[in-house]
């Protein structure tokens, strides 16, 4: 079923994995961490079908999905690297990104060193699912010193072709100071049941760097769950930015371990949930060495039945003085129906450290929308331009350039509020 | 212009204004004056369209049409604008943006053409000079973290370029120091005409010594008591409005 390479050890982990799931079967609503996310939608579904050997895709969609302003594309189709369909011409020599499986056939032992050694799959079960499961995923090696100038795009697309399930495994290596921005583009066919099981490992070498912003817009009948985790070197960062629009029930994790004198990490996100979506952001930072410093941003707005969590965990371990962790996590509701659940938590084993965290739900504020009224905007701009005002918040650390840009244009074309942003632009 | 006839308003099931009947004619600047609580506010928002107000009875005639079966943004396109008693703070959104996207809704709603940014622009700093206000104010958030003058200043901005054919001024001068209050007035006058109506609600006489007014009337418990020229706010100033409660509770 697999097209891996048989080598004994990675036979070993899969099974492993494969062991593991079994044990522990799908997360429960019982399980802190799991509590908002309905993995009900997966009992049944037999997660380690075989999927198609290749899928077929046109030139045409590819098009359609890529973002503005990245100069490079690496695609996946139904979790299998496209060489045909990607684009990698312009990465500077010596920067590695493309397929994991050609990299475990290339140089297994380089891959070896990374794979399952920051996300093991002890006490994960959807982790280990993926470890059992996964075919191919995205390989990133940057060597020390380099900087990749510019955004590359990663598109995980499933077509409809795909089988039940598909788990992409995807490792990133950067070396010390090495420094890359990737864009992760979920996809997938609207009304079809399809599950992606994600993992994505991070090793970020000592004042390394990596921004990633992922973009979660799968089919709507799609379930999602994608965990990404990393281990940080000293004075290392890390920005991830999780735009969650798409899917049925669409869940993102991010673990960051800050293992080493400052090191920091920025975990954002926007979720706009409408309809029945089940958006989840869960993340936890470990603080595990002094003078780390972590800030995160989630902003929902949520819409007529849907439900938008974030559970975020802040671990201040010993020893870990001077640390500086902020968490912030905003609701906007739109509707009597809608829901926010919001558990930021904090647990501290050190003096001597900054923490806050502070949530909020709520509604459109009646007097602002009122008073853009008095002034003769309609309802629905009033409505346009204070969701996006609220939007903006937490868009605002996507960063800069044409792709940020684009996925702000996304995020108002689905709010409604398109036309607003463009007049905004234009007075900006 | 402004017709009020046996206005009756209930605010969360609590009578505010119990029969208040008011006429403003075409160009006239009419002062009201009343105690705290005595419902002024209530009316500046009853006329613009706020919800949360029921009006048990009696009727508003806005240019001979029915006032109370507007929206709030229908009534502002057809004329009416509040200068509001507190003006609110709107992070991310720019105050350029806000306004080019309110002067654009009245002037379609007119039958004219949209502005573009460019004259857009030039309008409303020219405009902004008139107000003395500092031109770093239009690429701000709404009013956020604007000191009380830059509020007020941007509520007659904001009124200049939406050109009403009726203003009501809630408090506009209160909390002004007299620079401001100078260029609030200046800019208020340069608006008065033949086309123009203006309520201007206030409890101090100073500011009517800018504002000259044509008529004063005192809102006192949900009902005008009495009015007069402006020589009437004067005596307010002087004797207060207790002489005036046996004509209220008459
Ligand atoms: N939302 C509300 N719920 C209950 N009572 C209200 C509400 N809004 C206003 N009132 C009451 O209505 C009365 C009139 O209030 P209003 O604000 O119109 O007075 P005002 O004349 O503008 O006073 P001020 O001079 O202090 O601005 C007051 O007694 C006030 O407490
Ligand atoms: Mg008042």
């Amino acid at each position: 079923m697999s097209r891996l390479t048989t080598a004994p050890w990675l036979g070993a982990l899969k099974a492993e994995g494969r062991a593991r799931f079994e044990a522990l079967g799908l997360p429960s609503t019982k399980a802190e961490a799991w509590r908002y996310f309905p993995t009900r939608a997966l009992r049944g579904v037999d997660l380690g079908a075989a999927g198609p050997e290749a899928s077929a895709l046109d030139a045409d969609h590819i098009a359609a999905l890529r973002l503005p302003g990245t100069i490079a594309c690496a695609v996946f189709v139904d979790g299998r690297f496209s060489a045909e369909r990607s684009d990698l011409a312009a990465l500077p020599a010596g920067v590695t990104i493309g397929s994991l499986a050609a990299a475990l056939a290339a140089d297994p032992e380089r891959v070896r060193a990374h794979l399952g050694a920051v996300a093991p799959s002890e006490g994960a079960a959807m982790v280990a699912a993926n470890e059992a499961w996964f075919d191919d995923g995205l390989w990133v090696d940057v060597p020390a010193n380099a900087a990749v100038e510019g955004p590359v795009e990663v598109l995980f697309v499933t077509t409809e072709a795909a089988g039940p399930a598909t788990h992409p495994r995807n490792v990133l290596v950067l070396g010390r100071s090495a420094e890359l921005t990737l864009v992760f583009g979920w996809s997938g066919p609207a009304g079809r049941a399809y599950a992606t099981n994600a993992v994505t490992e991070i090793a970020l070498g000592d004042n390394a760097t990596l921004r990633l912003a992922n973009v979660e817009d799968e089919g709507d009948g799609a379930t999602h769950v994608h965990h990404l985790q990393a281990r940080q070197g000293r004075d290392s960062t890390l920005k991830t930015f999780s735009l969650s629009l798409g899917g049925e029930a669409a869940r993102t994790s991010v673990r960051a371990e800050l293992g080493a004198p400052g090191a920091s990490c920025h975990l954002d996100g926007l979720y706009l949930a409408g309809g029945k979506q089940r958006l989840d952001h869960y993340t936890e930072v470990d603080h595990q060495a002094p003078h780390t410093q972590s800030r995160q941003y989630y902003g929902g707005v949520i819409d007529d039945r849907a439900v938008g969590n974030y559970i975020g965990l802040v671990f201040i371990r010993e020893g870990a003085s001077k640390t500086d962790a902020q968490q912030l996590n905003k609701n906007l509701l739109l509707a009597p129906t809608a829901t926010a659940n919001a558990k930021p938590s904090l647990e501290i084993d050190h003096d001597d450290v900054k923490a806050s965290h502070g949530t909020t739900v709520g509604q459109l504020d009646e007097k602002s929308l009122f008073y853009l009224l008095s002034r003769g905007i309609s309802p629905e701009d009033a409505r346009g331009i204070l969701i996006l005002a609220f939007a903006q918040d937490a868009l605002a650390r996507l960063g800069e350039g044409a792709h940020a840009q684009a996925l702000v244009h996304r995020v108002a074309a689905k709010l409604g509020a398109e036309a607003v942003l463009e007049a905004e632009e234009i007075m900006a | 212009m402004l017709s009020i006839n046996d206005l009756h308003v209930s605010v969360a099931g609590k009578p505010i204004l119990k029969g208040l009947t008011l006429e403003v004619v075409p160009g006239e600047v009419a002062a009201i004056m009343g105690p705290n609580g005595s419902g002024k506010s209530t009316l500046a928002h009853v006329l613009s369209g706020k919800a949360g107000y029921e009006v048990t009875s009696g009727s508003i005639l806005f240019k001979g049409q029915d006032l109370l079966a507007l929206e709030a943004h229908e009534r502002a396109r057809e004329g009416v604008f509040l200068a509001f008693q507190y003006p609110v703070e709107i992070p991310g959104v720019s105050n350029a943006y806000f306004l080019r996207a309110a002067v654009n809704a009245v002037r379609v709603h007119r039958g004219l053409e949209e502005l573009d940014a460019v004259a857009f622009l030039k309008e409303m700093r020219e405009q902004m000079k008139r107000v003395k206000m500092d031109p770093k104010l239009a690429k701000r958030e709404v009013n956020a973290g604007f000191s009380g003058g830059e509020k007020k200043r941007n509520e007659i901005l904001q009124m200049a370029m939406l050109d009403p054919s009726l203003a009501v001024l809630d408090e506009t001068d209160s909390g002004l120091d007299i620079d401001a209050l100078k260029a609030v007035s200046d800019g208020v006058n340069a608006l008065r005409g033949p086309n123009r109506s203006m309520l201007v609600i206030t409890h101090y006489q100073r500011l009517l010594s800018y504002i000259v007014p044509d008529k004063v009337h005192v809102l006192l418990d949900g009902r005008i008591v009495t009015s007069g020229g402006k020589e009437l706010a004067l005596e307010l100033e002087e004797r207060g409005y207790d002489w005036l409660r046996g004509d209220a509770a008459a």
